[in-house]
């Protein structure tokens, strides 16, 4: 009895095996030369300090840099949180762009947003591209290049393994040959294509060498401004490093300066960011209110 | 077309006598109470003495109901919680009753009863002067809360929001009947009967007036309060808007209001467009406004006074500095 394709079950397996092994050995040695050579390009930036927020993107990318936006706001007034968890904008809309924009999603909302409603609504807005393009400017960030595209073709590398795969897979089922191994390292086949191919874009772009000196900078003169008596002066000056933008852009809106108020801010790991908990119970209607439930505005109350 | 300025008018109107004065301005002091801190020669009040207040000449000693000293508040909304826990110079907190349930009330809001701060439910549902059968679950719902916040009363409006089975969203003013007041007398007294607190009814804006009124606002009040022993809010935002919107004299509003039956004023914001008056609740209080808080402050000396803000929110700071300038114009 002749083998399907001229090979046996076992050697195919091995054969298959070894395919996405090589595969995953290529992609990932690939990428680390990659990040490794990007990362070490030479900065063209002067060794000044960039902005607030352009600091808390080379920390957390764009969503640290909307919620140190999104920090700063609170802390001016501009925005306020309460104790559902959701941001609502007042008063006048600031002239910093990326600030701007946040402001301006809020206002714009019509209701109450979470957190990150607020970071998801603020995400494609024209500030942020331009904190990462002056970013880029200054070769702080990883470029992305054609990193993408190398992406796209493992992808695809590995979904032709897969394709092969499932053809042996089910002609071994026809022939009554068992192939319970090659349904397992199919899947391997399927996870690794899935996983590459949703992984094209980075969410979040990566720091240069640089880029991470300069935050390194940034917690070392937040440290100074902290502990006085260890450090002679600030190391680049203070107003960087002041106020609750700063301290939300190197750690996260957990290290909001009021305990209460970045409590009220922080999304909650269960909540997934989406629906509001509980909520206004101002707009979440009311078993017995009847008509005017909130207030009556407009109509006397 | 021009529209008479309520404030000129009400800028004429009746000056209380300098014994009046001396005796309202003895009163300031115990507006504020254990919010703040004792003032260089405030004498000190207990809340008793403080709520027999007889700044107005021609209230008989006694009769003074409206009690509870409240001082200067603001409508409690959920958006504003955190903020109006840490706002400075609130003394108190108004809720909007009918979204509230007393087993499930706020945390925010628990947190401001501990610290000790009133907090007082205001009905918009109850449609007090509606023909139907007064809805007694929704009157029974603010006696709950009532309990459930320890209120010292609560309120409702002066209108009607449903009629022959529809709701109208709005609250609806009365034609000022004797037939209209007689239903409201007795849905007020009926729901008096069901809240274990004082019950007290604010005057609405209103857009039109109905063709058949017998009474003027102020008579309409008077007579109420007199026939129910219910107190009043008096909303100085609506008597605004109704002077600029349908031509009410304020200041004659304010001479016929028995101002011992006064619980609290109510202060809003609003907008002029084309010519008409919105309570919007989402505006800066108008000065206009503010001149007739002081006008009634020459009247009376409220107990409380409460800013209602209910959208369009400003910064904590703006909304700050509208509650000192209504406390600037009746702690005098």
């Amino acid at each position: 009895m002749s083998e399907p394709w001229g090979i046996s079950g076992p050697q195919f397996l091995v054969l298959y095996g070894l395919a996405l092994a090589l595969l995953l050995v290529v992609q990932l040695v690939s990428a680390a030369m990659v990040r490794a050579r990007a990362r070490s390009a030479p900065a063209a930036h002067n060794g000044s300090m960039p902005g607030v927020y352009q600091l808390a993107y080379l920390v957390g990318g764009a969503p640290r840099a909307i919620d140190a936006a999104i920090a700063a706001l609170v802390e001016r007034g501009l925005l306020r949180v309460n104790s559902y968890r959701q941001l609502g904008a007042a008063g006048a809309t600031p002239p910093e762009p990326l600030e701007r924009a946040v402001h301006t999603a809020a206002k714009e909302a019509g209701r109450s947003l979470t957190t990150s409603e607020l970071r998801s609504r603020t995400m494609d807005s024209r500030a942020v591209k331009d904190i990462e393009a002056d970013l880029d400017r200054r070769g702080l960030l990883v470029a992305e290049g054609g990193m993408a595209k190398v992406r796209i073709a493992f992808s695809l590398l590995y979904a032709l393994l897969l394709a092969v795969g499932v053809v042996r897979c089910v002609n071994g089922a026809v022939l009554g040959r068992p192939v319970g191994g090659l349904i397992a390292l199919v899947l391997v086949a399927l996870i690794l294509t899935f996983v590459t191919y949703s992984a094209r874009r980075r969410k979040r772009r990566r720091p240069t060498s640089a880029g991470e000196a300069l935050v390194i900078r940034a917690r070392t003169g937040l440290h100074a401004m902290e502990r006085p008596e260890e450090f002679a002066r600030p190391a680049h000056g203070g107003a960087l490093f002041a106020g609750a933008a700063a301290a939300v852009a190197l750690g996260g809106l957990a290290m909001y300066p009021d305990e209460e108020l970045s409590a009220a801010l922080a999304t909650p790991a269960w909540s997934g960011g989406g629906g509001s908990s509980g909520g206004s119970s101002c707009s979440s209607g009311s078993s017995c209110g009847g008509g005017s439930s909130c207030g009556g505005g407009g109509c006397g109350g | 077309m021009t529209i008479p300025d309520p404030a000129a008018k009400t800028g004429a109107a009746a000056q209380p006598g300098p014994a009046a004065q001396a005796d309202t301005a003895t009163q300031t002091s115990s507006a504020t109470e254990a919010h703040a801190a004792p003032r260089p020669g405030a004498t000190p009040r207990t809340e008793e003495t403080a709520a027999v207040t007889p700044a107005v000449p021609d209230a008989a000693p006694g009769t003074r109901t409206a009690g509870t000293r409240l001082g200067i508040g603001i409508g409690w909304r959920a958006e504003l919680d955190l903020s109006i826990a840490r706002m400075p110079g609130v003394d108190w907190v108004e809720v909007v009753a009918e979204n509230l349930h007393a087993p499930h009330l706020p945390e925010s809001l628990l947190a401001l009863r501990e610290k000790g701060m009133p907090v007082l439910p205001h009905a918009v549902s109850l449609s007090l002067g509606g023909a139907e059968p007064l809805d007694t679950a929704r009157v029974e719902h603010l006696a709950g809360l009532a309990r459930a916040l320890d209120a010292p009363l609560v309120s409702d409006h002066v209108c009607f929001v449903r009629a022959g089975g529809l709701d109208s969203g709005h609250l609806m003013p009365l034609p000022r009947t004797r037939e209209a007041l007689d239903v409201l007398v007795a849905n007020v007294r009926l729901a008096q009967s069901i809240v274990d607190v004082p019950f007290a009814l604010e005057n609405i804006a209103a857009l039109l007036e109905w063709p058949e009124n017998e009474l003027t606002e102020e008579q309409f009040l008077t007579e109420l309060t007199e026939r129910t022993g219910c107190l009043l809010i008096i909303d100085v935002a609506n008597l605004y808007a109704n002077a600029r919107n349908v031509r009410t004299d304020p200041a004659a509003f304010l001479d016929g209001i028995p101002w011992e039956r006064l619980a609290y004023v109510h202060m809003a914001g609003g907008v002029e467009r084309d010519g008409v008056y919105h309570d919007t609740h989402a505006h800066p209080v108008l000065p206009q406004v503010l001149d007739l808080l002081a006008e009634l402050r020459r009247r009376t000396d409220p107990p409380g006074v409460l800013l209602e803000r209910d959208d369009d929110y400003p910064t904590d700071t703006e909304l700050a500095t509208e509650l000192a300038a209504l406390r600037a114009t009746v702690e005098r």
